[in-house]
């Protein structure tokens, strides 16, 4: 069936519709090339000020997402046993009136509501729902080093939530662990930010360091790397405060912010050098060229703050900011701007659940039972370590609700699923989860006709509330999602920039026009300062005896599959990793001395073994990976997920256990200890050449600059 | 007289691969599975490579977007035995499908290998074919494929000014790589305009083509990025 062609347009004509991105929570301006009701090419919006034009890899793909043969179309209700994967479908009204029976069936206490992005109107939906019920409040999917970097916001910069850094204007920027490049808040928004603090400003190039373990794409594409021991990251921040507190590089009010978040001195640079595994004159050199730029900016967080002692590791890093002076300051770090509107969803103060509070009721081991669990957009199963125990938790479960677009690890675990339409063919408001310095909302109308019968997740949320009797569905007057967000900003309407002499739906439509309500302009909230004394210095720990699991996993995200989500898309899988150049597959990152030692060649499967799992995954052998480290991609290694992603590669998630980061109740995702073994040789897909089979005299890769390929040549 | 061209600015490239993306959105290009990717058959117009220097831990990596550089002397051109490759006026580098035969003579010829042969007819499993591009052939099995520039966005930007009663101007037509690329890292214009901004960045003191010593004349500019810069 061919869809509605919109009123004005001609068949055939090409026309430009704003959007909103909804591949991760960050919600770039987007705009949708529609033909004869088909969605084409996504583009940014250029006068959005998170992306200012730009799209990444998992944006474009949303296209096929949208036209992803796999999709659910329809409700659907479990028939076989739970996880054969057997379902059948069953209408609209059918499956909402199930869900009625079990909403109002099972006592509160025993339902466990399970989001995907904390701040967005969808969560404080979800939020509202479980307050008016008086059950336990919803869990929030994220990368769990987001809430660990949020804690060591609010403890060093004395803000509750993730910092603006003013990349783009800085001169120096010292990142601790945070891949900024790759998929850690706005991927889009830094990597321009990057740009423009090397080449955005003619006569002046700033510099990015990157210390971190691995070779991310963030740390390939420093200027200088410092290959640090994982888990000394806070000890170099340390490091770095004590040069700079010594040699009196820093000013006294820069000296007595800091001494209230870490009173005690800091480390000798020897003995921090040594533990860091960096030489005491390369930290020096970095203290030296931080103080003497002139706005500089220290970034902290991503894997350093998933070792167990990410808390003090990303206190330390971003407890820099304050020696450095640079809160509010151009070039240095904000405090991240919004128009919260969800604020009026939900009451402020709303107890956050973290998610391991959650997976010991999954497990039984306390809280109430659970009864009826909801998922809303979210694949915990899949993203979660495997040593939480949720999958086998879930079997005990006895209602399982999930909405859903695909039958992800999660969903194929439901016993009633209701559909979810796609970003494209929704009405969409979303605040991006990390602001940058000037607040955002974007709002546009669905670009398509949907494909099938899913509906918006607020929708059903609504739909959910209100059949649940009038105790409840008072707390949701509105007819819709989208209703909601018309009288929510309304209702804010005189705080919300360029309101003033328009009315409220003139501002409404013009907002939808441009794909959202946005300024422009530079950050301006300046973050108070500590709010008390930092965690104590701690060692981090490892899950497993380095005797036994001689390597070190460190799980990352990807710019392919990211946390999985992108597994199903053929673009994604079939996009060369920018550093192993590996399409539709897993991977193993190993250097060529640990390869060498156990006999491993390129390609190999491997059998890693954690004291948590097995897994059996490809080698590739990396020049730049730290011996003695090992890394795995994200987002691979689905039950189900549609063709593209079903039984492909693995999930280094299921090598993980159950360690928590010390002072927080998040995993330390990067703390797990592996052996590895060799089973057979193999071949991996790939676009570039391997490390291995470039000899001698064949280092030449195809295409560099003349200067480049002389080596061996005839000078 | 126009001369399309295009300047990446290696400085801001971060290897990210939206433009990679973006080039199949735009340019049906088909996705091979991993068997024949495997094979060595995956074709990306565009890629981004990834080069070594030095050796742990004073590794440095730099990340190269490479494409059809669009030569002034093209390599490919002179061996096709049925004329299916060839100089427009406009100094792009066209392919004609419904010449090409297959010999994959243009391949073996360019130095960049930047040229794709269709192996078997792409497959776009319903609804994935309703994102296909209208503007954009979908090139059949046994035809030789590569960068156009994105040609139908220059016709289509030329069309528009003609239809405004205008010339074209500098930034009026982007390729799909270079608009969506969030670092601003590629630029797209007419060299032949010395106002553009193509021309101007190719002036640089860090501007210099691939492989430059073959005498190929690329359309493509490359600023050299780093410290040292």
């Amino acid at each position: 069936m061919q869809p509605a062609v919109r009123p004005g347009v001609l068949a055939g004509e090409s026309v430009w519709y704003p959007s909103v991105c909804t591949q991760c929570p960050e919600g770039c301006g987007i705009q949708v090339r529609i033909v004869d009701g088909n969605a084409k090419k996504i583009e940014g919006n250029p006068t959005h000020s998170t992306n200012q034009g730009g799209v990444c890899a998992l944006g474009h793909s949303a296209l096929q997402e949208l036209y992803n043969p796999d999709r659910i179309l329809d409700p659907q209700k479990r028939i076989g046993n739970r996880g054969d994967g057997e379902f059948e479908a069953l209408s609209w009204e059918r499956a909402q009136s199930e869900v009625a029976v079990l909403m109002k069936s099972v006592s509160p206490e025993n339902m466990a509501f399970i989001g995907s992005e904390e701040p967005g109107l969808v969560g404080g939906l979800l939020r509202r729902l479980s307050d008016s019920l008086g059950a336990p409040s919803p869990v929030f999917l994220e990368p769990p080093e987001y809430r660990v970097e949020r804690r060591a916001s609010a403890l060093s910069l004395g803000i509750e939530s993730i910092p603006y850094f003013d990349v783009a204007r800085s001169d120096y920027v010292l990142s601790i662990g945070s891949p900024l490049l790759d998929r850690w808040h706005n991927p889009v928004h830094y990597t321009h930010a990057v740009a423009e603090m090397r080449r955005g400003r003619p006569g002046r190039r700033g510099k990015l360091t990157q210390v971190e373990a691995r070779m991310s794409l963030t740390s390939a594409n420093a200027d200088e790397w410092l290959p640090i021991v994982p888990g000394t990251e806070g000890i170099f921040a340390r490091a770095i405060a004590g040069i700079l507190l010594s040699q009196d590089l820093v000013k006294d009010l820069g000296r007595r912010q800091y001494e209230r978040l870490f009173p005690a001195p800091p480390p000798s640079l020897g003995g921090a050098a040594e533990e860091c595994g960096l030489l005491p004159e390369r930290i020096e050199k970095i203290a030296h060229e931080i103080a003497a730029a002139e706005h500089r900016v220290v970034v902290a967080g991503g894997s350093a703050a998933g070792h167990t002692n990410g808390l003090f590791n990303t206190v330390a890093g971003l407890g820099l900011n304050l020696l450095l002076e640079n809160l509010g300051e151009p070039g240095g770090v904000f405090a991240p701007a919004t128009f919260d509107l969800g604020r009026h969803l939900s009451p402020s103060g709303s107890v956050q659940t973290p998610m391991a509070d959650l997976a010991a009721r999954v497990r039984g081991e306390s809280g109430e039972p659970i009864e009826l669990l909801l998922v809303v957009e979210a694949d915990p199963l899949h993203e979660l370590p495997a040593g939480w125990g949720l999958a086998s938790g879930f079997s005990d479960i006895a209602n399982i609700v999930v909405l859903s677009s695909f039958f992800d690890d999660t969903t194929y675990q439901a016993d009633l699923v209701l559909p979810l339409n796609t970003g494209l063919e929704r009405f969409n408001a979303i605040e991006p989860a990390s602001p940058t310095g000037i607040p955002v909302l974007g709002i546009a109308e669905s670009v398509v006709e949907p494909l099938g019968s899913g509906q918006h997740p607020g929708d059903v949320l609504l739909a959910v509330a209100q059949s649940m009797g009038e105790d409840i569905s008072a707390a949701f007057p509105w007819s819709s999602f989208e209703g909601l967000v018309r009288s929510l900003i309304n209702e804010d309407l005189g705080n919300l920039p360029g309101s003033r002499n328009i009315d409220a739906s003139s501002y409404y439509r013009d907002a939808l026009a441009r794909g959202g309500i946005f300024e422009t302009g530079d950050p301006s909230l300046t973050p108070p300062g500590p709010s008390g004394e930092g965690p104590s210095r701690e060692q981090a720990r490892f899950d497993g005896e380095e005797a036994l699991f001689p390597f070190l996993l460190i799980p990352f995200a990807s710019i392919k599959a990211g946390h999985g989500r992108g597994a199903n898309r053929p673009w994604l899988q079939e996009l060369p990793d920018p550093m192993s150049t590996i399409m539709w597959s897993s991977w193993v990152e190993i250097s060529p001395s640990d390869a060498s030692e156990i006999g491993v060649a390129d390609g190999d499967w491997l059998r890693l073994q954690s004291p948590n799992g097995l897994l059996e995954v490809q080698a590739v052998i990396d020049p730049a990976v730290r011996p003695g480290l090992v890394g795995i991609p994200l987002g691979n290694g689905h039950q189900d997920y549609g063709r593209y992603a079903r039984g492909r590669g693995s999930n280094p998630m299921n090598l993980v256990g159950n360690l928590l980061v010390d002072g927080t109740n998040e995993p330390a995702w990067a703390s797990t200890r592996v052996r590895i073994e060799r089973i057979r040789p193999g071949e991996l897909a790939r676009f570039g050449k391997s490390y291995e089979q470039r000899g001698e005299g064949e280092n030449i890769p195809v295409g560099w600059a003349p200067h480049e390929t002389d080596q061996g040549g005839e000078q | 007289m126009t001369r399309w061209g295009m300047v990446i600015d290696t400085d801001r490239c971060t290897g990210c691969g939206a433009c990679v993306v973006a080039c199949h959105a735009e340019n049906n290009i088909q996705t091979v599975g991993e068997e024949e990717a495997r094979n060595g058959r995956a074709m990306h117009w565009l890629r981004i490579e990834r080069h070594y220097e030095g050796e742990f831990p004073d590794i440095q990596v730099r990340f190269l977007p490479v494409l059809c550089q669009q030569c002034g002397s093209a390599p490919c051109e002179p061996v096709c035995p049925v004329y299916a490759t060839y100089r427009t006026p406009e100094g792009l580098n066209a392919m004609v499908y419904s010449r090409c035969i297959g010999t994959r003579y243009c391949a073996n010829n360019c130095p960049y290998t930047v040229r794709f042969f269709n192996w078997h007819a792409g497959e776009w499993p319903k609804p994935l074919d309703r994102q296909l591009n209208p503007d954009v052939s979908v090139r059949p099995a046994g035809v030789m494929e590569k960068c156009t520039f994105c040609v139908q966005r220059i016709q289509e930007g030329q069309d528009r000014a003609k239809d405004e009663s205008r010339q074209v101007t500098d930034g009026d037509i982007k390729t799909a790589c270079s608009q969506s690329c969030p670092a601003r890292a590629i630029t797209f214009g007419d060299l032949e305009n010395s106002e553009s901004r193509v021309a101007q960045m190719a002036k640089s003191a860090r501007a210099s083509h691939l492989l430059e010593d073959l005498g190929t004349d690329p359309s493509v500019i490359y600023l050299q990025g780093g410290e040292e810069h």
